[in-house]
């Protein structure tokens, strides 16, 4: 069993490996089966755990593992340890199969590409960081992972790299992320000055004594780790890489881009949600910060002409959803919120890689259309997962994971009605624009031919992923519909309880009510405005001033623009004056020394013996005359 | 001698049984094969008998003038492991020398004995035979060739060795004289530091290292930083470990001696374009910090001498494996009529030879302390024993060095990724088998006490304790 769980992280590292040593004398079909096999592997071994995690462990529920130590040195060390409680359990059964399946549905949809090696040993690696990740039981290897994942996210975005704007993409990508990163790692140094140790549970568990409630060094700490958590998961000021990112292959916008790695930064937050609670500001911010994303991101969506950039937008947008839920405290929420993203969205991308590589690389959503009888399974699994995604009540995933999202917001004494106010708005959004997806790409006339129709590789994947986005939420159904928590009980070892159990029924009917017709009238102005009457969103935009909004939306709300004129410019300016500072002239003084030695050293080598036996005999007289002379 | 003390040598006798078997092997009936299936199976079987029934030795002394506590026997399984990998590497090599072969294996053989018997010394005669088995047999592999860039680098370090040796013997006599016996003391100590400092390569007697490295065979040049360097390393500290050395001038003499080495191994390494050489310079600033640690034994007593004794250990094992395997690149690319040393010659190996190329890299990586090498943890414990020492000083200089270090493995590194018009000699398309598995056994072993040095750790402290047992 601790050795099964050892397996997981090892099994993708393994196949990374193979596939990079091996890799080019490898057959297609061998690489690929080592790519998915590993990772299948993996999943299988994350499943064999849920069972003897149950049984071996009933109280606690958790598995602290140390394999062995790396550094050691006086009260530091480093050691190789996991960590398993319900909450990396669920991270890593969600990693490995969602992975598994993207990695099968990559068979098909990479099968003529050049660098398929390549391409599943960057996966493995991804998959193997992403589990180091969520799985380490202190601070280094949880920031390898992390950084592994970056590394990867980087690599993957500029798979392409003969094209230069791919290569852009994956720059512009580190590099916003590596400004989080930066105030994580001081956040994590912090910690450990702090605490003296490396451990996540025992600095975890010794915070709430040494820092008191709503002191500064929490609310420090905390604000870093926001920073971590919002580069990485794209949310404002941070947002501005993950629409670039698309230059990746589908399957990666899908896999690192959508289900798993931008989700890093919620895990970072629910992992260490202890120190959150000890900084009500800090949740307070996070709120703040979710609410924002989600607007903007969503109004964003609502104008992309690109199929993958309305899935970025809306990407973080619902990252901004869960986002708000931990800043309420709604800990299970998000977590629930997360897991059934990760299904529907993996499911939208895959679906919309399955247009795209039908049509032949045809991205642009007014390109598209009338694809609903060329592609039916692409279609109506694509549905489920739109479904799910702008919560159409009752009958999707997202429906109960949103709701609950909603219902806390509204409820917990953190939330307040002007961020339950945005967060309905943003439901509105999100229908409007998944639907405005759906009808340009599969209703309608079509405009592109279709190339070439998806196999069965990519096709099993899909429809095994829509049963999910529409079945998965009912592992937890709200009180007015059942009360069933299934997946409340599994977490609830890992976050605090949360008060809103009690209390009447009737708010949170209304709630669901007003959130339904939210949902809906989306849905129906998604229709008037794309299938019923086109001309008159046509007579809309042609009006300046909204072609002036437009025009700002498309752009992203014109960070880029903003970024550039304050960072990026004056940041060149700076670099270009103060090429030769004096700092410089530490280390360039360093080197010439070392230079001007060597010239004077090398004068010694002359080769001759007898000047050897003199340095010799010079040394020994210089030792015999420190023997004589103490 | 009673038979469980005859039992505690078998390791050292076996290395000679096998050069026994060698010698009349090659007078009566030449064949290459079987000298080198003779000569590998010696070392395979000493190496099987250590582990199978090392722990059966029980005596810690076998006689007046051998020890063979667990750390003699950690070390001659050790140096039997080195010589295993020379010969493998060596085989591709000697396969086309038109002259006789078999000596070479059977010189390679002797050094090791050598080595051993070095290790497992326990008193004068006994280090200055094992010394001298070691010199002897080097003086023949690196002329073994008989070219002139052989001959040349084989009379320097004749003369220059025995040159050495002379002040050695020197003060093992006035330690005699002192004391009447051949036990290791602190008499004569300034003159037997210049012997050992010579075999080691520090400044100031460091300057036949680059002549001698350039000039000898690639796998004589792989033996000579690998298990010669090992082999007085490891006196050096029992040396240490058994003698008073408590007058102040021992310690300052260090404290010279590895900063000199530091600077000038460091420094002339910089512009070199002769890999051989570069490796040779980098040897001598690896010895300087080997020398950092054995200057802070200056404030300890036995308890922290145990630790800083396994770190010098750890260090030591880790770069005599990374010389070996850097050393057993080169090998790949030279012949005995043919030295592949010039960086140019490296130009573009990522492109033509990744599988070589990314070995060199990782065994210049180890040789720099990158992390996840065991030469990131070398470094780091250097460092944390220094710290513990609050010598900041040496630390400072230490840092500055390992800066300037990185120059010129970087610059290696560098070389093999350009791109390459042709210059690549196109001598193997693919690397011989044995060579291979030796290169693997390195990298494998420099990885695996990159990510866990504490299985290794564990042992070297184990058995560290036996050097303090008096």
């Amino acid at each position: 069993m601790l050795y099964l769980l050892l397996l997981i992280p090892l099994m993708p590292l393994l196949g990374f490996i193979i596939l990079t040593f091996a890799g080019r004398r490898l057959p297609q079909s061998t690489a690929g089966m080592i790519g998915c096999g590993s990772v299948g592997l993996a999943m299988l071994s994350a499943f064999s755990l849920i069972l003897g995690f149950f049984t071996r462990h009933p109280e606690g529920h958790d598995i602290n593992q140390v394999y062995w130590t790396w550094l050691r040195a006086g009260g530091f060390s480093a050691d190789f340890g996991l960590y398993l409680d319900p909450l990396s359990l669920l991270m890593v059964l969600v990693v490995t199969a969602i992975g598994f399946l993207i990695h099968i549905y990559s068979l098909g949809y990479m099968a003529e590409d050049e660098g398929f090696r390549r391409f599943f040993a960057y996966m493995n690696l991804f998959v193997f960081s992403m589990l180091v990740l969520v799985l380490a039981d202190n601070l280094l290897l949880l920031y390898l992972g992390w950084e592994g994942v970056g590394l990867c996210s980087y690599l993957l975005i500029g798979f392409w790299y003969q094209d230069p704007a791919n290569g852009r993409a994956a720059r512009k990508a580190f590099i916003v992320t590596r400004v989080g990163d930066t105030g994580m790692a001081i956040g994590l140094f912090i910690l450990f000055y702090q605490f003296g140790t490396l451990n996540i549970q025992s600095i975890l568990h010794r915070a709430p004594n040494n820092w008191v409630m709503g002191s500064s060094i929490a609310f420090v700490v905390a604000v870093l780790l926001v920073m971590g958590a919002v580069g990485k998961s794209a949310q404002l000021p941070l947002q501005t890489w993950l629409p670039d990112a698309m230059a990746g292959p589908t399957p990666v916008s899908a896999l690192i881009h959508a289900a798993t790695m931008v989700t890093a930064g919620v895990y970072l937050i629910a992992r260490t949600h202890p120190i959150f609670l000890l900084s009500p500001a800090a949740m307070h911010l996070v709120a703040v910060i979710g609410t924002i994303t989600l607007l903007l991101a969503g109004f964003s969506a609502l104008v992309q002409s690109d199929i993958k950039r309305v899935l970025a937008y809306s990407t973080i947008s619902q990252i901004g959803y869960m986002f708000l839920a931990l800043g309420v405290g709604a800990w299970s929420a998000t977590m629930f919120h997360f897991m059934t993203h990760a299904f529907f969205k993996a499911l939208l991308f895959l679906g919309a890689g399955a247009v795209i590589h039908a049509l032949h690389h045809e991205q642009n959503l007014f390109r598209m259309g009338g694809l609903k009888e060329k592609l039916p399974v692409v279609y109506f699994t694509f549905l489920a997962g739109a479904a799910s995604l702008s919560a159409l009540p009752l009958i999707s995933a997202g429906f109960y994971s949103k709701d609950q999202i909603l219902w806390n917001v509204f409820s917990l004494p953190q939330g307040n009605y002007l961020l339950f106010a945005g967060a309905i708005l943003g439901a509105f959004l999100t229908a409007i624009y998944t639907f405005r997806m759906v009808f340009l790409v599969f209703w309608g006339t079509a405009r592109t031919e279709v190339s070439r129709l998806p196999g069965r590789t990519m096709t099993v994947p899909l429809v095994i992923l829509a049963v999910f986005a529409i079945a998965v939420g009912l592992i937890e159904l709200p009180r007015t519909m059942g009360n069933f928590s299934l997946f409340g009980n599994f977490m609830q070892s890992v976050f605090p309880k949360n008060a809103v159990e009690h209390g009447p029924i009737s708010p949170e009917l209304l709630v669901q009510l007003l959130s339904s017709v939210v949902i809906l009238s989306g849905l129906y102005a998604a229709y008037e405005l794309f299938v019923k009457n086109p001309q008159k969103l046509a007579a809309l935009l042609s009006r300046p001033l909204i072609k002036q909004i437009h025009l700002f939306w498309f752009s992203g709300w014109g960070f880029d623009w903003l970024y550039n004129l304050l960072f990026i410019r004056p940041l060149l300016f700076f670099v270009r004056i103060n090429k030769e500072d004096a700092v410089d002239k530490i280390y360039s003084g360093i080197a010439d020394i070392s230079c001007q030695l060597n010239r004077l050293l090398l004068r010694t080598q002359t080769g001759r013996i007898r000047w050897y036996v003199l340095a010799s005999v010079a040394g020994a007289i210089l030792f015999l005359a420190l023997a004589v002379s103490l | 001698m009673n038979t469980s003390e005859l039992f505690s040598l078998i390791p050292l006798m076996m290395v000679g049984g096998g050069i026994l078997i060698l010698i009349p092997v090659a007078a009566w009936k030449r064949n290459f094969q079987l000298a080198f299936a003779i000569s590998t199976t010696t070392i395979i079987f000493d190496l099987a008998f250590i582990f199978i029934k090392g722990s059966c030795i029980k005596v810690d002394r076998a006689s007046m003038l051998f020890k063979t506590d667990a750390c003699a026997l950690f070390f001659i399984g050790f140096f039997a492991f080195l010589a295993l990998g020379v010969l493998l590497i060596s085989y591709e090599y000697l396969k086309n020398f038109p002259g006789n072969k078999e000596e070479f294996l059977i010189l390679i053989l002797l050094g090791t004995l050598g080595g051993m018997v070095l290790a497992a010394s326990n008193h004068f005669a006994s280090f200055f035979l094992g010394l001298e088995i070691l010199s002897v047999s080097l003086y023949g592999l690196i002329a073994y060739f008989g070219r002139q860039p052989h001959l040349e680098a084989g009379v320097k370090y004749l003369i220059l060795a025995s040159a050495s040796s002379a002040f050695l013997l020197f003060g093992v006599a006035l330690n005699y004289a002192q004391c009447g016996r051949l036990i290791f003391s602190g008499y004569g100590l300034p003159l037997i530091f210049v012997g050992l400092f010579f075999k080691l390569a520090l400044v100031p007697f460091h300057l036949w290292t680059a002549d001698v490295y350039e000039g000898a065979p690639a796998p004589v040049t792989a033996f000579i930083a690998s298990i010669s360097k090992g082999a007085v390393g490891v006196f050096l500290l029992r040396y240490i470990a058994q003698g008073s050395m408590n007058s102040q001038l021992v310690w300052i003499t260090i404290a010279i001696v590895a900063i000199a080495s530091m600077f000038v191994g460091n420094a002339c390494a910089l512009l070199q374009n002769n890999i051989k050489r570069i490796l040779a310079y980098s040897s001598i600033a690896h010895i300087g910090y080997m020398m950092v640690i054995i200057y802070l034994f200056k404030n300890y007593g036995d308890v922290g001498g145990i630790r800083l004794s396994s770190i010098m250990f750890f260090y030591l094992i880790i770069y005599t494996l990374t010389n070996l395997g850097t050393f057993g690149i080169i090998t790949a690319y030279s012949r005995w009529n043919q030295e592949m040393a010039s960086l140019d010659d490296y130009r573009g190996l990522y492109w033509k030879q990744p599988v070589s190329a990314m070995f060199f890299t990782i065994f210049l990586f180890s040789l720099a302390g990158m992390p996840l090498t065991a030469g990131f943890v070398g470094k780091f414990l250097i460092f944390s024993a220094g710290i513990w020492s609050q010598c900041w000083w040496l630390l400072l200089i230490l840092v500055v060095n390992s800066v300037v270090g990185l120059y010129y493995y970087l610059r290696i590194i560098l070389t093999m990724s350009q791109e390459a018009e042709g210059r690549l000699v196109p001598l193997p398309v693919r690397l011989p088998v044995p060579l291979l598995i030796s290169l693997g056994l390195m990298l494998s072993a420099i990885l695996y006490l990159g990510i866990r040095p504490d299985s290794l750790l564990h042992w070297i402290q184990y058995f560290s304790q036996s050097l303090y047992s008096r």
